[in-house]
């Protein structure tokens, strides 16, 4: 797959946005073909799961076409497509609201693990960013946070906040920054933090 | 429980990471596939890919999505 598309991608797009049977028929083989090898090794996937991820992604796909770039091969972008749908999908079935609301109360309100007293330079550390967490972010910044930190997926915290995944990105980057901009302010600039993090390992 | 020391040292990292402006993980998508064929092939190093790669730093989504799509190129490649 080259750098960029082709004249042959342009067509089978022009031939896909007018709803060509056979072009988007062959756009299903590909994805089904790609999701099935991308998920061969995980467990609890069976062929209805590709099929409906397929499906899900063949119409994400084609209700996305005027948002290719043109910058990659039509098919690197349109398996992007169908793995972001298969993966979301995969990590929505893996997360109830009541699971996702269990693991933010005790991320939010469990106290963190000790870091051994030899690594004096890192529990300062540790123990400023647990106070910075408390202290400077609001409630939902501080769950989105240690929530995604935690593997809860993006997903699950946008349906449990009633919001998109795109505005939970958003609360944890403000909380990242905001983050960043008060430890800086107590001395820990971004050269200072990546020593610590280096004298530990 | 809160989090493990682990835990801590990636949030660390993360905070590290974080840039000013970021792209999220939708625009993210529609960027990666210019970012896998760059990582298969020899590229310039662009704009919008340098974001695309900062993005990767914060997101451990993106980057499973992204480990997925390469490992299907690779096969497609065959």
């Amino acid at each position: 797959m080259g750098l960029s598309s082709t004249p042959r991608d342009r067509s089978r797009i022009a031939a896909l946005a007018a709803g060509d049977a056979e072009a988007i028929g062959a756009l299903r083989s590909r994805i089904a073909r790609g999701l099935r090898a991308a998920l061969a090794r995980r467990s609890g996937i069976c062929e209805a799961d590709i099929e409906d991820f397929t499906q899900d992604a063949v119409t994400r796909v084609l209700a996305g076409l005027d948002s290719f770039r043109h910058e990659s091969a039509f098919d690197t972008w349109a398996m992007a497509v169908a793995v972001r749908v298969a993966f979301t999908a995969l990590r929505r079935r893996r997360w109830t609201p009541a699971s996702v609301d269990e693991r933010l109360e005790s991320l939010t309100r469990g106290a963190w693990a000790a870091t051994p007293e030899s690594e004096r330079a890192r529990a300062e550390l540790h123990a400023l960013l647990h106070e910075l967490i408390a202290t400077g972010l609001t409630p939902r910044q501080r769950a989105a946070l240690l929530g995604e930190l935690d593997g809860v997926p993006q997903v699950a915290l946008a349906e449990r906040f009633g919001v998109s995944p795109g505005a939970i990105y958003k609360m944890t980057h403000d909380a990242r920054r905001k983050l960043k901009r008060l430890l800086e302010a107590r001395g820990y600039d971004a050269a200072a933090i990546a020593s610590v993090l280096a004298d530990g390992r | 429980m809160g989090l493990t020391s682990d835990q801590i040292n990636t949030l660390a990292q993360l905070v590290v990471d974080t840039a000013a402006a970021e792209i999220d993980c939708d625009e993210f998508l529609r960027r990666v596939g210019e970012l896998a064929a760059a990582l298969a092939e020899p590229a310039t190093s662009t704009r919008s890919l340098r974001e695309a790669a900062q993005h990767l730093k914060v997101c451990p989504e993106c980057q499973e999505e992204l480990r997925a799509l390469l490992e299907i190129l690779e096969l497609e490649s065959r």
